[in-house]
């Protein structure tokens, strides 16, 4: 949680968010039907599905608009001017700059990579692999320095898939030879094993984590995965090359 | 069924769940896996119980329920490992046994600080067992009374005071929590006339929001961000002595057991309200009875043993208006409530004519699980001090993967992801400015019988909001609800304390 002086002025945001999210639920609701017909039934107020949402929004806009109060009195108007002027003094941008806050960003870009781009679109051993590669090499095995060079290897190579996936490039790809989304994602999974392997060989605490990590990035996912897929009988989210390959190894040991 | 038949049916289970070694091996192995999820800082009981839901899908009813509550009741207690060997709790709710367990572990007594919390989160959870197990018919009885505007206060109620008590900032922030839960929950075609409220032409919205992946979201993925964020690292842990508890320390300390178990129980009992509300409250009982107040935070065993009671004995207590009102007493019970809905049992006052043995069945497995939570306690602490040197930077990664994979296989749709990583981001973001998630999920899971109650108690009286003041339950709730609101404002403070002020000063 923040810092107290700091939640207040969140207040501000936060009340005027809940606000506006309120009133949007109001303006949907009243959309519903109250007393005309649906389905053949004739509504009547108690009755409408419009009843509890218009509710919940009534409540959030006042709850919201409370909060906002609440705020502002705490803060006051010098407050708000203040927090303004250190907005438009560019506060924010040294915020967005600060080690934590690239950390975060991180953590929420990976996670945004694999479910929105990868785990629709490329095989889930082949995903997970990168995915936790990506985030072991960038909090376990990297110092400060390395964090950010390896961000900026995520959104590269992030931007890389989407681009792929998005221009059709896999599909037109896909005509010649199979899973190419795949391909493209054990190549950089390697590419990023071979810059982690080149970015810690200088120091011996950093190469043994690096060795652990590499292990651990292709252990997990299929420990998982074949657990799921195997046992559990759950088919996997987008099934491709590394789920050909056990699948042929299944069969070949059965 | 008479007491004589309950009790022969309780014995009964537990025979049967003995002598089943899938059984044993189950509730062993979930019991060890949530103390190692307690333990590690980071981890919590609600997201083992989150995580595992999963991969007991595929399972029976009976044997997914082994292994999630012996995932709650393990997980409940393995935070007090790191909480006395770091000094950082590894679970909310062993947030207070961390002020007297450090001081003994750095005393060198932590090894018997351990087997202390060991045995008295046993005993708790046994305790609460006992009150899960006689209570839950008379509650069960009395709930059956219940109409729809009962029904629809109550839910109303479990937001509101899960708002209130867990509210880190403002109280208004729980509600508002509340009503996010309230609004989550409106999402999908509605239960009375089949119309798409809030769908915006997505289908997969149409049969509304999955509850587990949002639970999953909402307690993971902010727990996963913030650890990496904040770069997480451990203290080097305090070595173990001797585990075992004397004899005469146990019993010196029963009555501060029984009390804390008590206040375990009935703060579990209230909607919403987790172990971490038991353990401080039962702390500071401890400290304000005690004849030696000054003693507490230096190493005081009664601290440490009236917290671990207590948040145990949350576990059975929560248990009470799941089962018998479909209202989770705790966030791990909420989680559970997912759980069981997906086994297709919908708790309420009617469990115990659609499954009759149920509530024993829990009770059972409760006992069942503290037992084992007392062996694997004594016999593996020492290996399960070694998770806390697991780095969370390798752990969380990990986590994540879980919590996606967790997500998908529960009705095997990608969708479901879709709405769990955003959900789990606004929740990151709702923590960091001071509003409490557990409202929001409670919200969440009420929110359908709060919906459909208000509007069928509406259908029956016409429009009236008359039987809320004719029914005594409903009424009663009403005013509980009102006093609850009113009394977070400073104007209800002032005015109670003129008319306290006038009242005592009498005449002049």
């Amino acid at each position: 949680m923040l810092e107290k002086d700091i939640l207040r002025k969140s207040d501000l945001i936060s009340g005027l968010s809940i606000v506006a999210l309120g009133l949007f639920i109001v303006s949907q609701a009243i959309r519903m039907p109250m007393k005309d017909s649906w389905g053949g039934v004739q509504n009547v107020w108690f009755v409408s599905p419009a009843l509890f949402p218009l509710f919940v929004g009534a409540m959030l806009v006042f709850l919201g608009a409370a909060l906002f109060i609440i705020g502002l009195r705490s803060i006051g108007r010098e407050g708000v001017e203040e927090m303004l002027r250190a907005w438009l003094q560019g506060s924010l941008a040294v915020f967005l700059r600060e080690p934590a806050t690239c950390r975060f960003f991180a953590v929420v870009y990976a996670l945004l990579l694999l479910v929105f781009v990868m785990v629709p679109r490329v095989d889930f051993f082949a995903g997970a692999v990168l995915f936790l590669l990506l985030l072991f090499g960038q909090f376990y095995c990297s110092s400060d320095s390395g964090f950010v060079r390896l961000f900026r290897f995520s959104l590269g190579g992030g931007l890389l898939l989407v681009l792929f996936f998005v221009s059709g490039a896999d599909q037109l790809i896909s005509a010649t030879g199979d899973h190419p989304g795949d391909w493209l994602t054990i190549g950089l999974t390697v590419v990023l094993a071979g810059y982690l392997f080149r970015s810690t060989r200088q120091r011996d605490d950093l190469r043994r984590r690096y060795w652990l990590t590499l292990f651990l990035a292709l252990l997990v996912p299929f420990t998982v995965g074949i657990i799921f897929k195997y046992f559990l009988l759950v088919p996997m989210p987008h099934e491709g090359l590394v789920v050909q390959f056990l699948d042929t190894l299944r069969y070949a040991v059965k | 069924m008479d007491l004589l038949e309950r009790l022969a049916t309780f014995f009964q289970i537990i025979g049967g769940m003995v002598y089943d070694p899938l059984i044993m091996v189950i509730l062993f192995s979930s019991v060890f896996l949530g103390i190692l999820f307690g333990a590690m800082p980071g981890l919590t009981s609600t997201l083992g119980v989150a995580l595992l839901t999963a991969l007991t899908y595929s399972m029976d009813t009976g044997m997914a329920m082994v292994c999630l509550l012996a995932i709650y009741v393990g997980g409940t207690y393995g935070g007090s490992y790191a909480s006395i060997l770091i000094n950082i709790p590894g679970t909310a709710a062993a947030a207070a046994t961390a002020l007297d367990g450090y001081p003994l572990a750095c005393k060198g007594e932590g090894g018997r600080a351990i087997g202390l919390t060991t045995t008295s989160s046993a005993i708790g959870t046994m305790i609460s067992m006992l009150f899960l197990v006689s209570i839950s018919p008379i509650i069960s009885r009395f709930a059956l009374q219940f109409t729809s505007f009962e029904f629809f206060l109550l839910a109303f109620f479990g937001i509101i005071i899960s708002g209130t008590l867990t509210a880190p900032d403002l109280v208004i922030k729980g509600w508002i929590a509340g009503f996010l839960g309230l609004f989550l929950a409106c999402v999908g075609r509605d239960l009375l006339q089949f119309y798409p409220r809030f769908t915006f032409g997505i289908p997969e919205l149409d049969s509304g929001i999955e509850v587990v992946p949002v639970l999953i979201g909402a307690f993971g993925i902010p727990q996963i961000i913030e650890v990496l964020r904040t770069q997480m690292k451990m203290a080097r842990a305090k070595t173990l002595t001797k585990i075992m508890p004397e004899m005469g320390t146990v019993v010196r300390n029963f009555p501060t057991t029984v009390r804390s178990a008590f206040i375990g129980v009935g703060i579990g009992a209230v909607p919403g309200i987790g172990e971490d509300i038991a353990g401080w409250v039962s702390y500071g009982t401890a400290k304000n009875t005690s004849k030696h107040p000054e003693t507490f935070g230096k190493g005081e065993l009664k601290g440490v043993i009236a917290s671990e009671t207590a948040n145990n004995a949350c576990v059975g207590g929560a248990m009470i208006p799941l089962l018998n009102l479909g209202i989770p007493g705790s966030p791990p019970a909420a989680m559970l409530l997912g759980a069981l809905m997906l086994h297709g049992v919908n708790p309420g006052p009617m469990i115990s004519f659609e499954h009759p043995t149920f509530i024993l069945e829990v009770s059972a497995i409760l006992l069942l699980a503290s037992l084992a939570m007392w062996c694997t306690g004594m016999v593996l602490a020492r290996q399960v001090v070694k998770i806390l040197y697991v780095p969370t930077a390798l752990l969380m990664p990990i986590i994540a993967l879980l919590c996606i994979i967790g997500s998908y296989s529960l009705g095997l749709s990608i969708f479901n992801l879709y709405l769990m990583l955003p959900v789990g981001i606004i929740c990151y973001f709702l923590g960091k400015m001071g509003f409490p998630i557990a409202p929001l999920v409670i919200g969440v899971i009420l929110g359908p019988m709060a919906d459909e109650n208000l509007r069928r108690a509406l259908m029956v009286s016409q429009g009236s909001f008359m039987p809320v003041f004719e029914r005594p339950v409903s009424l009663i709730l009403f005013i509980i609800i009102l006093w609850t609101v009113c009394s977070q404002f400073s104007w209800y403070k002032k005015g109670l304390a003129r008319l306290k002020s006038k009242i005592f000063s009498g005449p002049r």
